[in-house]
């Protein structure tokens, strides 16, 4: 409990030491237009970044829904689930890709003269990345709205003759309109807190954001004044988030799917059967054209085997050890967090206090912790070993309270369910945990996977930490696209693509598998 | 006996071919397989019986930030690409130690007098605006004109991270002083992107038509002569002058191996290393060497702009609060 505290506390002592309390400074600091420029556009691209990405993700889940007894449909929804662990400078690489000035559009559709286009940097190219990674999301959300709705109403809906519209307006939309806020909010505070997208698209000051801005004020300027101040700012944004309830369903029962065996009532007519297969068509070329586009560069001109260079291994095997190293920590401090949490079950406080603690990371942008060991590391922030250490530190913190959340829920039923055992055979409680640990291995098994694929493609932490020696993938692929080596790119990228790939993979099965709710 | 005498043998052979290591830390352009870092390195090398380490940051203004992040820790004996924006800044932070070149001024030939017995000039040249004929038929003749009636797509550096940029900012406010926040709301509305570094900015935007003018060196039109045979690429030079760059390096307080640094800042004079300069880093040379490549005969020489350094340093924060409230 001591460490997990000082762990939290430490960047902030980080923090502390190196802020001048310059009232004049602060004063200044924030009448500044440029801080009110971060504000309003960090708040803006959020905001249009959500609202397009939930409305186009309505009319995909609609049509997801009528269908959802296809095969394809299945494999659709899982490719749904995949943003949420894609990492995000992919989604860079493959805008570039389809949408620069080189890119498939333009080359083919004449995209820039069309639309007189000057350039793709900027608000564009920030909107058109969140929504290629966020319109996938919402549509699984969507979906697993309307895959809620009972069998009954549709068979009630259907026995009523209530036609098409009248099905939609008065019993999917209600839906959809239940999540629409709680779906809304979580793109909302995503793209908020979008690092790479912006960094690498935004094309300049005029398109930055706080989470960059205050990279940029660290690393740019050397000025930690100024970047602590805008840390300050977007906690303080942050905690209004959570004040207003927008973190309430972050990533909760995110994979958990259930596919429940109907004929939808109107699936059949002509016209709509027509329109659906347009629109599942159209969504699924557009949101899943990073991925074709990755493995489309990656094949033509990708493998190159020379290619695997020292280079190309020291990052591939610094990223193999930081996430693996990861998911182990991760697994293991969650497993012992959730005992204890489970053993102490009647003692409310203590459990609600580490509850709390736990889940107050999450308003914490990875960017102000990495900024706070970044200063009270000093020096040793260039030798290796703390290198390391820390990079594993900061991804741990942020992926203890979705561990624990797992772990918990299934460590306490399985402990109550069997206390009785317990007690009658007099079982101690560390044999009692050894006995119970195959029974949530699967649990287990998924929080590693799930902790590894998201350590493997982060960016964020890695940015105050690599340098012209120490890279990871995600970095190394940033570098290489930062000087236009796209064959190169083409390679790294389509490697980080497959691995999270696999690892997804494994989690979205994970979840299908040995379920009595899935009904077939 | 016979072991002994082997041993000796072998010990004194593998001294006498151990070569000193230096590190040097620059940036990418000019280590790049066509700057001109893998010559020198070479030249160095065999003749001082050494082993030059480059170490390459993405851009040259973040070179600085680098060591004084690092302070104790840093691996580097000389930093290489410093320029006068920077200069005040390396001279406070009383990282560099004195080199041991004596009169430099009389060994270099610069448009200025050197004033600075820790940094050695090795290079000059001058900020402009580059430009394709082909893509900019009426070109503007003063930053007046440039920020008032031309009409182009222009990509700039960040003055946080790259010299040039830093180059621009000054540039500014040199011409414009107190109004220059006001230029700077003008010209930022041509303005379509800001890149970290110089070569995201010549290649990626300039080179690959994504951008009509590109913020770059009266120089730069002479590698694509020299390299492409390419006449249209062409720079500015303005009426009110344009503003001057020299690079420096200097000797690291902390760095093990002092006298070889020094030889390395001496040979940084010599013509062997003077005249690898114009074909490969695309600058002025600091002493006078004949043989310039006949490229750099179709280029203007403008007249130079050079603000204090001393003032650049006390305002340099104020100013990029000026240019990002402009943006």
């Amino acid at each position: 409990m001591f460490i997990f505290g000082l762990i939290i506390l430490l960047p902030f002592i980080g923090i502390f030491s190196k802020i001048n309390f310059d009232l004049d400074n602060i004063y200044n600091f924030f009448q500044n237009s440029y801080t009110h420029r971060l504000i309003y556009f960090s708040l803006y691209q959020a905001f249009l970044s959500a609202l397009l990405s939930c409305f186009l993700a309505i009319p995909f889940a609609l049509a997801l829904n009528r269908h959802k007894n296809l095969k394809i449909i299945k494999f659709i929804i899982s490719l749904c689930g995949f943003c949420f662990v894609i990492p995000t400078i992919l989604i860079v690489f493959a805008v570039i890709k389809l949408f620069g000035n080189n890119g498939f559009y333009n080359s083919y559709f004449n995209l820039y003269e069309n639309f007189s286009i000057e350039t793709i940097f900027g608000i564009k190219a920030i909107l058109i990345a969140h929504i290629l990674l966020n319109t996938p999301f919402a549509t699984r959300l969507f979906f697993q709205s309307l895959n809620s709705i009972p069998l009954k109403y549709y068979e009630i809906s259907s026995s009523l003759n209530i036609t098409f519209f009248g099905n939609l307006l008065k019993l999917e939309m209600p839906y959809i309109r239940q999540n629409f806020f709680t779906v809304f909010s979580i793109i909302f505070s995503l793209c908020f807190l979008s690092f790479a997208i912006v960094m690498a698209l935004g094309g300049g000051p005029m398109y930055s954001t706080i989470e960059v801005a205050i990279y940029q004020y660290a690393l740019f300027e050397l000025n930690f004044n100024k970047a602590i101040l805008l840390s300050f700012l977007q906690i303080f944004i942050c905690l209004f988030f959570l004040f207003i309830g927008f973190y309430k369903l972050k990533g909760s029962n995110f994979f958990e799917i259930d596919q429940i065996n109907f004929i939808h009532p109107h699936k059949e007519y002509k016209a709509i059967k027509i329109i659906d297969f347009l629109t599942i068509v159209f969504f699924s070329i557009f949101l899943f054209s990073p991925i074709l586009s990755v493995i489309y560069h990656f094949i033509n001109n990708g493998i190159y085997l020379s290619l695997i260079n020292e280079k190309f291994l020291g990052s591939f095997f610094n990223s193999i050890i930081i996430s693996v190293t990861t998911g182990i920590i991760v697994c293991l401090s969650g497993f012992i967090i959730s005992s204890i949490l489970v053993i102490n079950y009647k003692n409310m406080i203590f459990q609600q206090s580490i509850f709390l603690i736990s889940s107050s990371i999450i308003i914490i942008s990875p960017i102000i912790f990495s900024l706070g060991y970044f200063i009270i590391l000093g020096e040793l922030r260039y030798v290796q070993f703390f290198k390391y250490f820390v990079i594993v530190l900061i991804n741990c913190l942020f992926l203890l309270p979705f561990s624990i959340l797992i772990l918990f829920n299934n460590l306490k039923n399985i402990f109550l369910n069997f206390e009785n055992f317990q007690q009658t055979f007099r079982i101690s409680i560390r044999n009692y945990f050894i006995i119970l640990l195959p029974m949530i291995k699967k649990n287990i098994i998924f929080v590693f996977a799930f902790s590894t694929v998201i350590t493997f493609g982060d960016f964020t932490i890695i940015a105050f930490f690599k340098d012209q020696n120490f890279d990871t993938l995600p970095s190394y692929l940033y570098k290489l696209i930062s000087v236009y080596k796209f064959n190169e790119a083409s390679f790294v990228a389509g490697v980080i693509l497959i691995l999270s790939m696999i690892i997804f993979l494994l989690i979205d099965n994970l979840n299908y598998q040995g379920k009595s709710a899935i009904k077939t | 006996m016979k072991t002994i005498i082997i041993f000796l043998t072998t010990l004194f052979i593998s001294f006498s071919i151990y070569a000193e290591k230096l590190t040097i830390y620059t940036y990418d352009s000019f280590v790049s397989e066509w700057g001109p870092g893998p010559i020198i390195e070479k030249i160095f090398e065999e003749k001082h019986n050494a082993d030059i380490e480059f170490v390459a940051v993405e851009s040259a203004a973040t070179l600085l930030n680098k060591v004084i992040l690092e302070g104790d820790t840093s691996k580097a004996d000389i930093v290489l690409g410093l320029d006068m924006n920077l200069f005040d800044l390396a001279e406070q932070s009383e990282l560099f130690t004195t080199h041991n070149i004596n009169d430099i001024n009389n060994l270099i030939n610069l448009p200025l007098k050197w004033e600075s017995n820790k940094f050695v000039p090795y290079n000059y040249g001058y900020f402009s605006f580059v430009y394709n004929e082909a893509n900019l038929a009426t070109p503007p003749k003063s930053m007046d004109e440039l920020i008032n009636s031309t009409n182009a797509r222009i990509v700039i550096q960040d003055p946080r991270t790259s010299t040039p940029g830093l180059g621009l900012l000054t540039w500014m406010k040199a011409l414009y002083g107190d109004k220059a926040g006001d230029e700077w709301k003008k010209l930022n509305k041509k303005i379509i992107s800001v890149t970290k570094g110089w070569t995201d900015a010549y290649y990626n935007f300039f080179m690959a038509g994504e951008a009509d003018m590109v913020l770059s060196y009266t120089t730069s039109p002479a590698a694509h002569i020299m390299f492409e045979e390419r006449y249209d690429i062409l720079a500015t030079t303005f009426e009110e002058g344009n503003y001057i760059t020299i690079e420096f390096a200097g000797i690291l307080n902390n760095s093990q191996n002092k006298d070889l640094a020094n030889k390395f800042l001496n040979f940084m004079l010599s013509k062997e290393f003077q005249s690898v300069i114009p074909s490969t880093n695309i600058m002025y040379p600091v002493t006078n060497i004949k043989d310039l490549p006949e490229a750099f005969d179709k280029l203007d020489v403008p007249n130079f702009i050079q603000m204090d350094p001393k003032e650049i340093n006390k305002n340099k924060e104020k100013w990029i609060d000026e240019w990002l409230n402009a943006s």
